[in-house]
């Protein structure tokens, strides 16, 4: 009767996924068709090269499924890169003499980095004490980031947006059940 | 904006380093491993076991036996007890602590062997409607971007503070925004939903779980009614599996005297659930030893390649 659970083979995740070649050859297929459609696109070729490998970031870790290592190095590396050519990229944006777009800027930093981060399966925010002090620290520079912001506008507002905000954030950034 | 050279210089520069840390951060020490092996070989059949014993077969000491004890409690494989001591959980038991504790006293301290969260709600299309809501933003903030939905960038320039200056960096706030309240509400709804309904298969007590809300695992399987059992995956269920975490599927147990079989919707993991409730019915249980190692070693997130043997 034991051969019935034969068929449970080593890594249980394998048998729902695509074999490792087909996922290979559905991410090329997905990279050429990413390079023709911003070969194509109206922008210039920084912004070209910027999104190319910010999506390839995002599309990377769901299409090679695997839990190995160097899936896992891969992933953090577009990351990395991804994160660093989005702070070059959009850091033009802000003008540095209004407190208010700095902190916006931090704050959409904070945010697009750990949901990045959560995307490839890292969380930095783990369910014990530590996690929820780094929770709290995290949610504490979002506030006042957005507070400087909001404060622009009225003191009310920082009542009225930071602080659901700011609760919302805390909650988003938890880690989740994954099963 | 830097030039092309500079942006691919930084590119090529960050993959390197980034992509090393990647792969530093995922080395499994040595120790933690020979703990793992300690529990496998020596505790995979006991009820429970102390640091103490352990101490015994990895020649470490109490403390950093305990440092790694912790992390398996952390990542579920292990339960601790009020005392010493830990317990092994099953790999294929995915309940919160608390639920598991409810499972064991419901069942009379049975050995479970497959215990998850039916998600009733997951892939239906109003909750996959909260993604639609991030793409509508996400389309809604390009218009503006681009001066295609001219009256209301020009609603926002007279109300923002510092004008058409402060517009592009709002405009990526409120990217970021939307991302936070997706992740919450989604997080809200996988929470609600899905703890609420717990499916139980114990060795003995056969398949216990979840009928409402509110529920103590009043709907009960008994092993000896069960007569066929299946896995129903909808092809956007298959879909699904390719690219997401944990895989799902349907499972339906045909019961003895009943016309309608039970269906246990987007269940984690259905193959192994169907292969447990096969071995309950067949009383064979050999596989659980023979895997043991490596679906724990599955369920320490560990990165099989980098484990010695």
């Amino acid at each position: 009767m034991n051969e019935v659970y034969d068929d449970i083979i080593y890594e249980l995740e394998k048998q729902y996924k695509f074999k490792l070649p087909t996922q290979m050859v559905l991410l090329i297929l997905i990279m050429v068709v990413m390079f023709i459609g911003l070969e194509y696109a109206p922008f210039s070729m920084e912004i070209k090269i910027t999104s190319y490998i910010i999506i390839l970031s995002l599309v990377f870790p769901v299409i090679v499924n695997v839990k190995t290592k160097w899936q896992s190095a891969i992933a953090f590396g577009l990351w990395g890169t991804a994160s660093i050519l989005l702070i070059v990229w959009t850091i033009d944006l802000v003008e540095f003499g209004n407190p208010g777009a700095i902190g916006l800027y931090i704050a959409f930093l904070e945010i697009i980095l750990i949901e990045f981060l959560h995307h490839i399966g890292i969380e930095i925010i783990t369910k014990d004490k530590k996690g929820y002090i780094l929770d709290v620290v995290l949610t504490l520079i979002f506030f006042v980031s957005i507070s400087l912001f909001l404060y622009q506008i009225s003191w009310s507002w920082i009542i009225y947006a930071g602080v659901p905000l700011s609760v919302i954030f805390a909650y988003a950034i938890l880690p989740e059940r994954k099963v | 904006m830097f030039d092309v050279m500079t942006i691919s210089i930084i590119s090529i520069i960050a993959f390197i380093i980034f992509t090393i840390i990647g792969w530093k951060r995922t080395d499994i020490k040595n120790e933690y491993s020979a703990v793992i092996d300690a529990i496998v070989e020596h505790f995979i059949d006991e009820r429970s076991f102390t640091p103490d014993r352990l101490e015994k077969y990895t020649g470490m000491d109490k403390n950093t036996i305990k440092k790694y004890l912790d992390k398996l409690v952390k990542e579920g494989v292990l339960v601790k007890g009020s005392g010493a001591w830990y317990k092994l959980k099953d790999p294929l038991v995915f309940l919160t602590e608390k639920d598991y504790n409810r499972a064991i006293r419901l069942t009379r301290d049975d050995d479970i062997l497959y215990g998850a969260y039916q998600n009733p709600y997951f892939l239906h299309f109003y909750f996959l409607g909260i993604y639609g809501f991030f793409i509508a933003v996400l389309l809604i903030i390009a218009g503006i971007y681009f001066g295609l939905l001219e009256s209301f960038r020009n609603f926002l320039v007279s109300i923002l503070p510092g004008g058409e200056s402060t517009l592009p960096v709002f405009l990526l706030f409120l990217i970021a925004t939307t991302i936070i309240l997706v992740d919450a509400l989604d997080n809200l709804i996988k929470a609600w939903s899905r703890e609420r309904y717990s499916v139980i298969i114990g060795k003995l007590s056969g398949i216990s779980y979840d009928k409402s809300l509110a529920d103590e695992l009043s709907g009960r399987i008994q092993r000896g009614k069960i007569s066929g059992v299946d896995i129903q995956l909808s092809p956007l269920q298959k879909l699904a599996n390719y690219f997401i975490d944990p895989p799902i599927g349907n499972v339906v147990v045909k019961v003895k005297g009943q016309k309608k079989p039970i269906i246990f919707k987007n269940m984690p993991y259905p193959r192994e659930m169907f292969f447990v409730i096969r071995s309950i019915m067949l009383g064979s249980l050999g596989w659980r030893k023979r895997h043991a190692r490596t679906l724990m070693l599955w369920r320490a997130k560990g990165m099989v390649p980098s484990i010695k043997a």
